[in-house]
């Protein structure tokens, strides 16, 4: 029988932009206080325009920002990005890529 | 465990599993790209490589506008010691700051020691190089500004222009080059100072204004104003009511 350590199984959250909706899953997720909430294992960002792959994220429900600072999978229309990491913030307006990045335009 | 083996399997892991193909466009950075998707633009940061089929650039940072998505680029400003390079399109340049739009085909180059080079044509420039590959027109302002062919060579703080193809090449159809100390063009072994030497292909004529020197075949003529006859090679000079052209022959053996 597997024990899980999660707060949460499946968790599913959203960034609500204006012109669109960013749609957060993942495997497993914990509280690290009222509002961050460490999202882990397979965890993915989905919009209209871009998907966002990774295995840890840090998730703020108040402020609508994530975080991460493991190998970052982005891919959108005719776009893949690799990195070290990331943020989005403002609503899903700015994304951060950190670190070594890599791209690649088709 | 041998430490060389651990150390080939590090860096292999390391290197991403996606690499560019023939068509695509791969770009590198050390230090992150921001995306901003409303502005629609996005920021390349440290040491970014761009290499696509036709072309290599390196700078430090680069800012990329693009339409509706991030591939569809519509301008690019690269800064902090651009180098590219097309082997296609035989055009390589260096320079401090460099942009460079799409739909106009326009690429402008910033900064001391700017320098882009064609096949046919090398331009240099402290200050600034701008060519327009659709219309054709060129344009370099600054110190040390110098452009050069096969049969010209034009030095001046400011000079523009605009270049037709022909079958030979690139031909200079139009040409206005200024300098408050001294411009100087040399064509065809004539060689011309002036403030100010003009040239319009249709008329096939060259106009020097204001502190005009000629020299051609060991005979340099001085005056206030001159043109020469491209076509026939044959030049004429006028002075000012209080000075007197100059004709001075010079004894070359």
């Amino acid at each position: 029988m597997r024990i899980s350590n999660a707060d949460i199984e499946k968790p599913k959250f959203a960034i609500n932009n204006e012109s669109k909706k960013i749609y957060i899953t993942a495997n497993e997720g914990n509280f690290l206080d009222k509002n961050k909430i460490l999202l882990n294992k397979n965890v993915r960002f989905k919009s209209n325009d871009f998907s966002i792959e990774t295995e840890k994220v840090i998730f703020n429900r108040s402020e609508q920002t994530a975080q991460s600072k493991t190998k970052t999978y982005f891919k959108a229309e005719n776009t893949t990005i690799l990195s070290d990491g990331f943020d989005i913030f403002d609503k899903g307006n700015k994304i951060v890529f950190y670190g070594n990045s890599f791209v690649i335009l088709k | 465990m041998n430490i060389l083996f651990l150390i080939l399997i590090t860096f292999f892991l390391s290197i991403p599993s996606e690499a560019r193909e023939i068509g695509e466009t791969e770009i590198t950075t050390e230090d992150g790209i921001e995306v901003y998707q409303d502005e629609k633009y996005y920021l390349l940061k440290k040491n970014v490589v761009i290499e696509s089929d036709n072309l290599i650039l390196k700078a430090e940072n680069v800012k990329i506008n693009f339409k509706n998505n991030l591939h569809d680029i519509i301008e690019l400003n690269a800064k902090g010691n651009v180098k590219f390079n097309s082997i296609e399109f035989r055009i390589n340049g260096i320079g401090e700051n460099l942009r460079f739009e799409v739909e106009s085909e326009k690429i402008t180059i910033k900064g001391i020691a700017s320098e882009l080079q064609t096949e046919d044509i090398e331009m240099y420039s402290d200050g600034l190089i701008e060519v327009n590959n659709l219309n054709g027109e060129f344009s370099l302002k600054g110190k040390n500004s110098k452009l050069i062919n096969e049969n010209i060579l034009i030095i001046g703080e400011s000079i523009d222009g605009s270049f037709s193809n022909n079958k030979d090449g690139k031909e200079i159809t139009f040409l206005n080059v200024i300098d408050e100390k001294i411009s100087y063009v040399k064509n065809n072994g004539s060689e011309m100072f002036a403030n100010n030497i003009k040239y319009k292909n249709e008329t096939s004529m060259i106009e020097l204004i204001d502190n005009v020197t000629i020299i051609r075949d060991g005979e340099k003529v001085t005056g206030d104003y001159g043109t020469l006859d491209t076509k026939n090679n044959s030049y004429k000079i006028k002075s000012n009511n209080q000075t007197k052209v100059k004709v001075i022959i010079q004894n070359n053996e």
